[in-house]
């Protein structure tokens, strides 16, 4: 009983303690407003005990901050300030963040970008609220980050296997069509054919199918005769001998998604999680659909009384958007697509960029799944039309390289169409121009062609961007149903 | 608990294909005359739209530049009434923390408080919500807005938050549309009702508030016979002893109850459910052999304001005003005792029967023995903050009780009948 009593009062007599405190910092915030410093002012910035968000490597674009302790702050506001250079290692800036001092001590925060010029220390002479500091950044060498390695899995590997079949009419698809189910249990054919219902077609993500279903079969069950069969079909529909393109495109991107299991992703990754299925049964006469899909990777294709009816919605994307080596081949799956982007928005006029910028930030896809039918009423930016020729090749050059991952027959007949309607087309981004930063976005939109291509931020390759993709058509996305 | 039952309500409420971008939330609390909301925000998005390196350096953040984020906050967060007018927002308190979902793994956001208060003589319940913090700037940014609690509307925090709807691009038609908030209306009585059904949903899934009642009630009807248990004590008495050991524990747990929710006593969970688990030994164990004979009532009234601690944690959580909490203090202590009365008078008749069989002496050290058991399973459940094995057991069979209160009435039944028959027997021999 008097053990508690005593447990009391010291509580007690800590509440007002501590309210005695609050008043007494509440009167001392008073007293400096009272006095209205004309500036702000620290007494003392340490350099030494900074903090950087983000470790900077020679020739590789840097993003990053710099957190700054000072004490003695006066509690006043203040504004971004101009860029400092570094000195030393060079091409890098540190820029004063806006904020307001804390009465005593905080920390200031300066934005550091730039691409380093070498290994070594980068400088920035600070200066701030009367006392000034020298601020020092370690560059590493060039990493060997930038190409990364990875054990090719079982599948890549059959996947990869060079064939010289061609197929390119919907009745040679049908056959391989039918000769890839034919390799299937009856269980797994149940599994993988399926009936057409718009439903089926929608159901396919920009996420592992761990954390968004799909439907079909997929690889990581499949047998080394079943993924040859499944090979020749996907060898049928796509390009051949176009590096980082077409088919190999598709293997690219399913190495990237192995090498994200082994560093990090776990087994909600890697080709394995790829998903197969028809939808209908294939057939020259009526309606049916091959669906592809997985992680960083969609491609539909749609077949109607004997015709390709529509090859989209097809997503694409990569992480990492580094090269990644397997079977002593070098992936970069989505890297041309990136660079095309950059050629044709730098290869604009400043004018022309200004008509074709977005005042909105686009961290993501607007059109991504599940968005499907929402075209935007009235098209945004620059129109092809008003452009030089070049220029304009430089747009169809970007559009190419979504329409070319098909096969040369399928492809001509889309790209003729998208030939046709170019002046009609325009062109917007946001963000940068070289699509080289987190939210760079850019846009293509068409009488018929949508494309947009997003630069965001990575997932489980933190602090690096990543690519997403998506290409559809106004009229003919899931063949028009 | 039912922070963790919040957030996992709303990773449920993501979209099957899902945005690799965090989104915002925005949870409303309705009151009588003001809402209050938190906001919470991903840096890395907000950092799109308002730079100032609010996620690349976010540690310091509300020190830093917490005047300006409120400033911006504001004038993003604009409530109107049908008539035009435009509510009063003020924005409180500011936190950064990491949150977590299965798509993008771990990111930091904002959490702000915010007040949104109408125009005199306007609904709370009927406005539009002009809200497009990071939004105005970042066009793939979403923002799920909710109701978290409305009283009157019979909606309590305990359940998950209910959607309102979602504030994003309008895609089609390149704009930003408020999003039009019609609460269904609400009523002093929806809030006192919930209450008392939140009192009585208390005691039905709270096995331990019940166990301790029952236990301390085993031993009630009978006699102490020097350190033992004696024989049965007539139903008179039986009677009496049970309503002085029943009200002795309600006023208990009324008074802590009253005292807790108004927030004039408060003491950290984890101590207040290990007294409870420990308040069911002690019961047990004065079941098996009397510990504090005749001195029931003060246990009972002792260990009560224990329970109403406890209690009191679920209506102090619901951070309501002073009318509608003590409104809520009388519909959930009225509710406990709805349900607690309710258990007694179906479990009591059949202990009265049973005690006056020698099978009660059998029925009185097992029950006492197996509530001993499950207490301290508890005990050690809340004391290493894990369930074990028992307790993983007790929260399954929970929905059994129906049966356990069947096998008690045949076996009363039973043992009264096999009493009276050896009775009729032994009679003529005497």
């Amino acid at each position: 009983m008097i053990k508690r009593n005593i447990s009391k009062a010291v509580v007690l007599s800590l509440l007002v303690f501590g309210s005695i405190t609050v008043i007494e910092s509440c009167k001392a915030t008073d007293d400096s407003s009272t006095v209205t410093p004309s500036s702000a002012s620290v007494s003392a910035l340490t350099c030494s005990s900074v903090t950087y968000s983000a470790s900077a490597v020679s020739g590789t674009t840097y993003t990053g901050t710099a957190t700054v302790p000072y004490t003695g702050g006066n509690g006043m506001t203040y504004s971004a300030g101009s860029a400092i250079s570094s000195t030393g290692v060079t091409g890098l800036t540190a820029t004063l963040q806006a904020g307001t001092l804390a009465s005593g001590a905080g920390n200031l925060t300066y934005a550091i970008t730039g691409t380093p010029s070498g290994a070594g220390t980068a400088t920035f002479a600070l200066s701030f609220g009367g006392q000034s500091c020298s601020l020092a950044l370690t560059v590493s060498s060039t990493s060997s980050g930038t190409t990364t390695t990875t054990n090719s899995s079982t599948i890549t590997t059959a996947l990869s296997a060079t064939t010289s079949l061609s197929g390119s009419t919907v009745a040679q698809i049908v056959t391989l069509a039918e000769a890839f189910k034919a390799t299937l249990s009856s269980s797994q054919v149940t599994t993988m054919q399926l009936t057409y219902t718009k439903a089926n077609a929608q159901k396919w993500s920009n996420l592992p199918a761990a954390l968004s279903a799909r439907n079909g079969i997929n690889l990581g069950v499949l047998s080394t005769t079943q993924l040859a069969a499944f090979r020749n079909l996907m060898q049928g529909l796509l390009a051949l001998g176009v590096v980082n393109e077409g088919y190999d495109e598709m293997i690219g991107n399913l190495v990237a998604d192995d090498y994200l299991v082994t560093i990090g992703g776990g087994s909600d990754y890697g080709a394995g999680n790829y998903y197969v299925s028809f939808l209908g049964t294939p057939s020259t006469t009526g309606l049916w659909a091959i669906l592809f899909t997985g992680h960083h990777y969609t491609q539909p294709y749609t077949f109607n009384a004997g015709a390709f009816t529509g090859v989209t919605p097809a997503f694409r994307g990569t992480e990492p958007q580094a090269a990644v080596t397997a079977a002593g081949r070098t992936y970069q799956a989505f890297e041309q697509e990136r660079v095309a982007f950059a050629a044709m928005l730098t290869g604009l006029s400043t004018a022309e960029q200004t008509t074709a910028k977005l005042s909105g930030t686009y961290s993501d896809l607007v059109l991504g799944p599940g968005q499907d039918g929402k075209f935007p009423s009235t098209k945004s930016g620059l129109q092809v039309s008003t452009l030089s020729t070049d220029k304009q090749a430089l747009v169809l050059a970007a559009i190419k390289l979504y329409v070319n991952d098909l096969d040369a027959t399928t492809a001509a007949g889309v790209l003729a169409k998208y030939t046709s309607e170019l002046a009609g087309t325009y062109i917007a981004y946001s963000g940068t121009t070289a699509m080289a930063t987190q939210n760079d976005y850019v846009r293509i939109d068409g009488p018929s062609v949508w494309i947009e291509f997003s630069y965001q931020g990575g997932i489980i390759i933190k602090n690096t961007p990543h690519s997403h993709s998506v290409w559809r058509d106004h009229t003919t996305d899931y063949g028009g149903n | 608990m039912i922070f963790t039952g919040i957030l996992m309500g709303f990773a449920s409420l993501q979209p099957v294909w899902a945005h690799p971008m965090p989104n915002s939330v925005v949870l409303l609390n309705i009151h009588a005359d003001r809402i209050d909301a938190e906001l919470q925000i991903p840096l890395v998005e907000l950092q799109s739209a308002w730079g100032h390196a609010v996620n690349d350096s976010s540690a310091g953040l509300v020190e830093r530049l917490g005047p300006q984020l409120r400033d911006y906050l504001k004038s993003h967060i604009r409530p109107q009434s049908p008539d035009g007018r435009f509510w009063t927002v003020s924005v409180g308190d500011l936190t950064i923390h990491e949150s977590q979902n299965p798509i993008v793994g771990v990111y930091r956001e904002l959490t702000a408080q915010v007040q949104m208060v109408p125009p005199a003589g306007e609904d709370v319940r009927q406005f539009t919500f002009h809200y497009d913090a990071v939004l105005h700037q970042v066009r793939t940014h979403k923002i799920l807005v909710s109701v978290r609690q409305d009283w009157a509307g019979g909606q309590l925090a305990e359940a998950e938050p209910a959607q309102v709807g979602e504030i994003s691009l309008d895609i089609v038609n390149d704009r930003l549309l408020p999003l039009a908030v019609n609460l269904a209306s609400g009523s002093t009585w929806t809030g006192f009702w919930s209450m008392v059904k939140l009192g009585t949903q208390h005691i039905a899934e709270g096995t331990d508030h019940l166990l301790f009642l029952l236990v301390l009630l085993l031993p009630a009807p009978l006699l102490v016979a020097g350190r033992r248990w004696g024989p049965f004590g007539g139903v008179g008495r039986g009677s009496i002893r049970l309503l002085q050991i029943v009200s002795a524990f309600t006023l208990g747990h009324s008074l802590t109850l009253l005292l807790g929710a108004l927030g004039w006593v408060r003491l950290p969970g984890q101590p207040v459910e290990i007294l409870i688990a420990v308040s069911i030994l002690v019961s047990a164990l004065h079941a098996m052999r009397p510990l504090f004979p005749g001195r029931e009532t003060w246990v009972a009234a002792g260990f009560g304001l224990i329970h109403g601690l406890a209690f009191a944690g679920t209506l102090s959580n619901l951070q309501l005003d002073a009318g509608p909490m003590a409104l809520s203090i009388l519909g959930f202590n009225l509710g406990i005792e709805l349900m607690q009365l309710l258990v007694i008078l179906l479990t009591m008749p059949w202990l009265m029967l049973l005690s006056r069989t020698p099978t009660y002496t059998y029925v009185r050290n097992g029950g006492a023995l197996l509530a001993g058991v499950a207490a301290i399973a508890w005990i050690v459940e809340r004391l290493t903050e894990r369930p074990n094995a028992v307790t993983h057991l007790l929260e399954a069979e929970r929905t059994h009780v129906g049966w356990l209160l069947a096998g008690l009435a045949l076996l009363a039944g039973w043992a009264s009948w096999k009493n009276s028959r050896s009775a009729s027997v032994k009679k003529p021999i005497l």
